[in-house]
């Protein structure tokens, strides 16, 4: 019943987030082929994630905590969902396992419609190519994800988008501009250490990805236990 | 088996620096209605947000039915023996009364499909209205539907008939009282309503700043207190020092107006030895007993 209920509740975001998404990965797309590994092709993948990324965590997360987060907001129903015999614990996991779940389908499908209307990456990657890229792309969007629910946990409404935002977009400034060593370079798994470029998986960077994700997730939670309502 | 049903022993709580429990103690017994009053911001919603595990005490212990409400594990359990409804009576907007009980029923292994059945037909809910669409009232009494039909063996009420006017609180008191007398659940409510808590209540904390001033069974305490009013022929005496137990002492012009929680036969016998009075007692109304504690503090 917790995921129908919180279906129920992020189902119109979503279709909201994934008209945006599925909009802007047209209107970006770049209809000449374009070679294997190259910018062009990685950021026709990966603008839209991140996109989708951005918008789930900054306005998704509100509806996807499910009136858990410290801001009462427009959710005077929290009472009623604290006062169900469920843990915490429970209703956190149920809804963060739906916003990554909500999050890998709008990435599937919007990639699946990028593969479909755009010659140029059925010519350029083969559908294994973008699995991989999907699959380390998931891991990054996934860390933007735990962030937003990070700050969900112990900044109200409109501060948690703005958090989030400044975070993500402040991180992908600091990358751009500050020249990483060479040692650090397989953690830029969305551009230069991108499945597309290298044909390999950059293990390690996902696995920090996700201890970075789980360590965000277990923070959350714990504030989310200790929160008074 | 504990014969509480809900025990809080010295409970404190701030809220940036302000004190909004002190020390605040409660006993509960089962199969009670226990109201629970106080002026706004008394501690009266702070104490239930306790209570439920929505809130923690800074210090001092709270069990209900010999449980910690605030641990996450036994709270959950907990829970699915206490119906709730909270002061911000909101329900998910975008379901029809029918799909909220139907999304309720399952985590209540005791659901009553009765109780459900017959609240419906009593509170007249029509089960394809939005939650949106309903008045105040209809969602005061979803909310009630929702918390009795669990099955509870403790129902916890903040303010159940804010709001409501005085036929629909009148319906849900009523309900109320069947409710206790048929299962002997324990009905444990804060309201403002005064003379709604003299109908169903057969025990009653009253709090203010945080503390209980005074507690215990209803009937008790109206046989307890006393008005004693003392009216002086020749004008109040300025000196007069009453015996112990004249707890509130109001002067209005040739009367003094007693409330006496105890020592009441002497309060009356030293009244009536001084000069030119005459000496009435009146029983006291549970408003009035409220009124006067809060004048007083």
């Amino acid at each position: 019943m917790l995921w129908k209920k919180g279906w129920y509740e992020t189902r119109i975001r979503l279709l909201f987030v994934l008209a945006v998404v599925v909009v802007i990965a047209v209107l970006t797309m770049d209809p000449a082929p374009a070679a294997a590994g190259s910018g062009p092709l990685v950021g026709a993948t990966t603008i839209p994630a991140m996109l989708a990324a951005l918008l789930l965590a900054g306005a998704g997360v509100k509806t996807q905590l499910g009136g858990l987060q410290r801001s009462k907001g427009l959710h005077g129903s929290m009472y009623y969902t604290l006062s169900l015999p469920v843990k915490r614990t429970r209703l956190f996991n149920v809804r963060v396992s739906l916003g990554l779940a909500e999050t890998a389908g709008i990435l599937v499908l919007t990639w699946s419609a990028l593969w479909l209307v755009n010659p140029a990456i059925r010519l350029s990657a083969t559908p294994f190519d973008m699995f991989k890229q999907g699959v380390v792309t998931f891991f990054c969007v996934t860390v933007v994800y735990s962030l937003g629910v990070f700050f969900a946990a112990f900044l109200d409404d409109v501060y948690q988008h703005w958090a989030t935002i400044f975070t993500v977009v402040g991180t992908f400034v600091i990358l751009n501009r500050v020249p990483l060593p060479a040692s650090m370079h397989a953690f830029l798994v969305l551009s230069l250490a991108s499945p597309l470029n290298t044909h390999t998986m950059p293990w390690i960077a996902m696995a920090v990805l996700l201890g970075l994700s789980g360590m965000l997730l277990l923070i959350a939670l714990k504030i989310v236990r200790s929160l008074e309502y | 088996m504990t014969e509480c049903a809900i025990e809080a022993v010295a409970l404190r709580k701030s809220f940036k620096g302000h004190e909004a429990l002190c020390g605040l103690n409660l006993t509960v017994p089962r199969g009670s209605v226990f109201g629970f009053l106080g002026r706004n911001g008394a501690g009266k919603t702070t104490t239930i947000k306790i209570l439920m595990g929505l809130a923690k005490a800074d210090h001092g212990a709270t069990r209900i039915f010999g449980i910690s409400p605030g641990d996450d594990n036994s709270g959950a359990l907990l829970r699915r023996r206490i119906g709730f409804v909270p002061e911000d009576k909101e329900l998910y907007p975008y379901m029809t009364v029918e799909e909220i009980i139907r999304f309720s029923r399952p985590f209540f292994p005791q659901w009553r499909d009765d109780l459900e059945r017959r609240y419906i037909k009593t509170f007249d809910l029509p089960p394809k209205k939005k939650i949106p669409d309903l008045s105040k009232g209809m969602r005061s009494k979803l909310m009630m539907l929702l918390a009795i039909a669990r099955g509870s063996e403790l129902l916890i009420l903040d303010e159940p008939t804010d709001g409501l006017d005085p036929v629909v609180a009148e319906e849900v008191l009523r309900e109320l009282i069947v409710l206790a007398a048929s299962d002997g659940t324990t009905i444990f409510f804060s309201s403002h309503q005064l003379a709604e808590v003299e109908q169903i209540a057969d025990r009653i904390t009253i709090i203010d700043q945080g503390r209980s001033i005074i507690s215990g069974e209803l009937e008790d305490l109206k046989r307890q207190y006393q008005r004693i009013k003392v009216v002086f022929a020749d004008g109040i005496p300025a000196d007069i020092r009453w015996a112990q137990g004249a707890d509130r002492i109001r002067n209005e012009g040739r009367m003094v107006s007693i409330l006496s929680g105890r020592n009441s036969e002497e309060i009356m016998a030293q009244a009536r030895a001084l000069p030119g009075t005459s000496v009435d007692t009146h029983p006291v109304t549970l408003r009035e007993l409220f009124l006067e504690l809060m004048r007083a503090d």
